[in-house]
């Protein structure tokens, strides 16, 4: 580099720099009328309104979760498809959340049972969520609707936790609970026991059901988070029917997934 | 003539990627995306500081969204004149600096000059200091250069630090340094990932240990009772299970996407700086990645750390030390052997490395040591230590209420007594004697820094899963993961500012701030409180201000302010080191010092990318009182 160059480069940029100077002044610092601009200003920034905002941490997303799909090979029962899928749509604080779940026989017919669940879910402490909508049945009694009121989170010990309480349009009331806790076998393979009881409040003699416990399910399923959100997975499912008294053993085959 | 100018200042820029490899031996031996004409879109860059003849400088930065071969693939990156990262700019103190950006995306960009005193409108942090720089437009940047040392400069906008846009700014001193050198290099640290910033703030929000290989398993708990026995294993199992956190909770993003960079150079390649030996070598090192705290030593070569954020401080000669995101070190080095020593950047969660190497030849290389073993956080980075708490005394004037523990027995405690704030302790406060602190998490070896506070009542909301209870001073500390080396490792405590303090009057209000978060939810805030739930903290220009941070989270938060250097109040007397960005360990409670010089609205926020995004981050505003008091 020569030092003309250097010379007349430093010129040059003195008499580009000299407006700015003018603006700036007091050595190099801002003017103090500059620091509350005129005209409406961000309540957070104190910008004029106008501005974007430097971050957007209200921001909406979203997440799909399949964490049951799967075949169920049970002995003495007919074999058996079923999903249970989850999503929410929102910021921190508020999400819509969805639920269904869905089990039918593999040949033929239709689903032995469906629904589908829409909630309002709040946060209410750093791990729960407080969740309020409504559930409509699909199968086997299409015409039942009902209003759920239900806690969601990480309980202590690390307990995956979906509880709800839900009042049928003929003012009956049950309750269901899930409960399912991962344990990390290595980083990639994690075996699940998951456990799912519903009881209801009261006889429903046109339904079938009893005051108590209806019917509960243990699992253990294994699976492997071939990236996090896809794992498939094996296992057990012991369900018991308490109004029937039956009982079946599944083996089950399946896929997690999410996004 | 302008265009002439400019085209010579691009030159420079030109000349100074160039001299990466300066070394044109070097270029030989680089992957072929590294090498080829300097205009097609590349890794790698400048990290010879080149210094010359003083004066302004003038230069164009071309900002462009494009495909560059980094970190052993082709991904979509966001470079300035064609090169991630960004070219070294090389300021002088007393002259001035005109920067011009011109945004080529088909997004806002924004350049934030990081640890520069300038007027607030140059600071670029669109939405504070400037509406951004729209598609297609230049923003000029001009401003008196006020200081010296290493900085560096990157994005506001958008996530695009994460992309690329990021890069290494030095400052010569008017008159000659204090500590001179034979040869400077940058070694700038970077986290590079293929993926979208914005898909990966996603999935934290889905889940929030997305990224960490390293949890507990059930083979790590069989271990732990092989070591520790039943009951002590079962115990701790349900203390963190209850407390529903992971002790391996170290990084939220980790080496599972990032590719670690030395210089923009990926491990297997690894930057070369060419050295004689008996030189005297200054290494600029920066911190200039989004989410990565990095542990960084030459094995086989002392260092002695001469800069703290730009700024100088007393040698401190050391083996190791942690750098938090956005911090800058400057250290010197003094090869005499005909060998090549190995530059470790390891992340502190120990999921990959940067490498380089100091080389008398191009080419030759050192052993490459293996990654250590990963650290673990103990209830002590929870807050949740009740040991050693009794017979509080002495600590008068703290805010949240006495608490030094007698149990603790080490002569240090002593200087304790009558201190304002508690949190200037001394010195001497080393981690001796911190035997009458005995509880089970206490085993992480190194000691931790004494009780100097109790949290104070109120949980922060649901945006905040931990209450630190008991906050202890930890600027003592090497760091997560440093305590039992085996060699020495470079605290907070030892920085000492070259020169004494110019304001030496009392700060006349504190500021609290408390670093608080929901890893469940991927929630982050100051006091429970996101920034588009907040307002402006307003200080009165000219005003002394002392600023305690306390950190309820489990995790290091680099907090950054803008504009204005904070003393860090570390024990050294009116030798307080200026800081722009200081890393709050766990837990812990730290002090710092403020005068409000600087008349503007400045961004203040964790410069944890993600973090920050999540709403991390407040406007700081400094008027004289009349004028904040027409708001
Ligand atoms: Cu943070």
């Amino acid at each position: 580099m020569s030092d003309s160059r250097i010379v007349s480069c430093g010129l040059l940029t003195l008499a580009l720099a000299l407006p700015s100077l003018a603006t700036a002044g007091q050595h190099g610092r801002a003017s103090v009328d500059s620091v509350i601009p005129e005209g409406p200003l961000s309540a957070h920034s104190g910008s004029p309104a106008d501005w974007p905002e430097p971050l957007y941490d209200d921001a909406i997303f979203s997440q799909v979760m399949v964490d049951r799909l799967e075949y169920r090979d049970s002995a003495g029962a007919p074999n058996a498809w079923l999903w249970d899928a989850q999503g929410w749509v929102g910021n921190d604080t508020q999400r819509f959340w969805w639920k269904s779940e869905g089990e039918g026989p593999i040949n033929g017919g239709s689903p032995e049972s469906s629904n589908l669940e829409l909630l309002y879910s709040r946060i209410i402490s750093p791990f729960w969520n407080l969740q309020a909508g409504v559930r409509q049945n699909f199968n086997p009694d299409p015409d039942r609707r009902f209003a759920v009121i239900g806690l969601q989170g990480l309980a202590p010990l690390m307990l995956e936790t979906d509880t709800a309480l839900y009042v049928s349009d003929d003012g009956d009331v049950s309750m269901g609970a899930e409960f399912e806790y991962d344990m990390l076998l290595t980083q990639r393979w994690v075996l699940q026991p998951r456990m799912e009881v519903s009881a209801s409040l009261q006889d429903v003699p046109e339904y079938g059901l009893r005051q108590g416990l209806n019917s509960s399910e243990v699992g253990l399923r294994l699976r492997y988070e071939l990236m996090r959100e896809i794992s498939p997975y094996i296992g057990v499912s012991h369900e018991r029917d308490h109004d029937h008294d039956e009982s079946t053993t599944a083996l089950v085959v399946g896929l997690r997934a999410w996004y | 003539m302008t265009s002439r100018v400019t085209d010579e200042s691009r030159r420079r820029l030109l000349l100074a990627l160039a001299g990466t490899g300066a070394l044109a031996g070097l270029e030989a031996l680089l992957p072929g995306y590294a090498r080829g004409a300097p205009l097609t879109p590349r890794a790698g860059n400048a990290a010879q500081v080149n210094g010359g003849v003083p004066g302004p400088v003038l230069l164009d930065f071309d900002v462009r969204r494009e495909r560059v071969a980094i970190a052993g693939g082709h991904g979509s990156g966001i470079t300035i004149n064609r090169s991630i990262p960004a070219p070294l700019v090389e300021l002088w103190e007393g002259q001035q600096a005109h920067l011009r950006i011109h945004n080529h995306l088909d997004e806002d960009t924004s350049i934030h000059w990081h640890g520069l005193l300038l007027p607030f409108q140059m600071d670029g942090v669109p939405g504070v200091s400037f509406p951004g720089i729209a598609p297609g437009e230049t923003f000029e940047v001009r401003f008196p250069v006020r200081q010296s040392g290493t900085y560096w400069y990157h994005s506001h906008s958008g996530m695009q630090e994460q992309k690329g846009l990021t890069g290494p700014l030095v400052v010569h001193p008017a008159s000659p340094h204090r500590v001179t050198a034979d040869r400077e290099f940058v070694v700038m640290l970077n986290d590079w990932t293929f993926d979208d910033p914005h898909r990966i703030m996603a999935r934290l929000k889905s889940s929030g240990e997305y990224y960490n290989f390293n949890q507990r398993t059930v083979g790590d708990f069989f271990d732990a009772v092989e070591k520790e026995g039943w009951a002590a294993t079962v115990r701790d199992r349900l203390a963190w299970n209850n407390m529903r956190m992971s002790p391996r909770d170290i990084a939220d993003v980790t080496g599972a996407t990032y590719s670690y960079l030395m210089n923009g150079l990926h491990p297997a390649v690894g930057w070369e700086g060419v050295f004689r030996p008996g030189e005297r070598i200054r290494l600029r090192v920066i911190n200039a990645s989004a989410m990565t705290y990095f542990n960084f030593r030459i094995p086989g070569l002392a260092m002695t750390v001469v800069g703290a954020d730009g700024e100088q401080v007393e040698p401190v000669d050391t083996d190791e030390f942690q750098i938090g995101v956005a911090e800058t070190y400057d250290v010197i080095v003094e090869p005499q052997a005909d060998r090549a020593y190995t530059l470790v950047a390891e992340s502190m969660d120990r999921s990959g490395q940067a490498l380089g190497t100091l080389t008398p030849r191009p080419g030759m290389r050192a052993a490459v040591p293996d990654l250590r073993k990963p650290p673990q956080r103990t209830m002590m980075d929870m807050g949740m230590d009740h040991g050693g708490m009794a017979g509080m005394a002495g600590m008068s004037g703290m805010t949240h209420g006495a608490s030094a523990s007698k149990g603790m027995d080490h002569g240090g405690m002593a200087g304790m007594s009558g201190m304002n704030h508690g949190a200037s302790a001394s010195k001497g406060m080393d981690h001796g004697g911190m035997a009458g602190m005995n509880h089970g998490a206490m085993e992480a070896g190194g000691g931790m820094g004494p009780v100097v506070g109790q949290h104070g009542p109120g949980d922060h909301g649901p945006g905040n899963i931990n209450v630190a209870e008991t906050l202890r001073y930890r600027l003592g500390e090497p760091g997560t993961g440093l305590e039992d080396v085996g060699h020495r490792v470079l605290t907070y405590s030892q920085l000492r500012n070259v020169r004494p303090m110019r304001d030496q009057r009392p700060p006349s209000r504190t500021i609290e701030l408390h670093l608080t978060g929901n890893m469940e939810r991927y929630m982050w805030s100051f006091d429970g409180v996101k920034y588009s739930e907040s307002e402006p903290i307003d200080i009165v220009l000219g005003d002394r201000i002392r600023l305690v941070l306390i950190n309820d989270t489990m995790m290091e938060h680099p907090i950054h302010l803008h504009g204005m250097f904070m003393e860090l109040e570390n024990g050294q007397g009116d030798r307080l080191p200026f800081k722009h960005t200081l890393s709050v360990l766990p837990a812990s409670r730290a002090s710092l010092l403020l005068t409000a010089d600087e008349p503007g609205r400045w961004a203040f926020h964790c410069h944890l990318l993600y973090h920050m995004d999540a709403g991390m981050f407040r406007v700081v505003r400094v008027a004289p009182a009349e004028v904040l008091s027409h708001v």
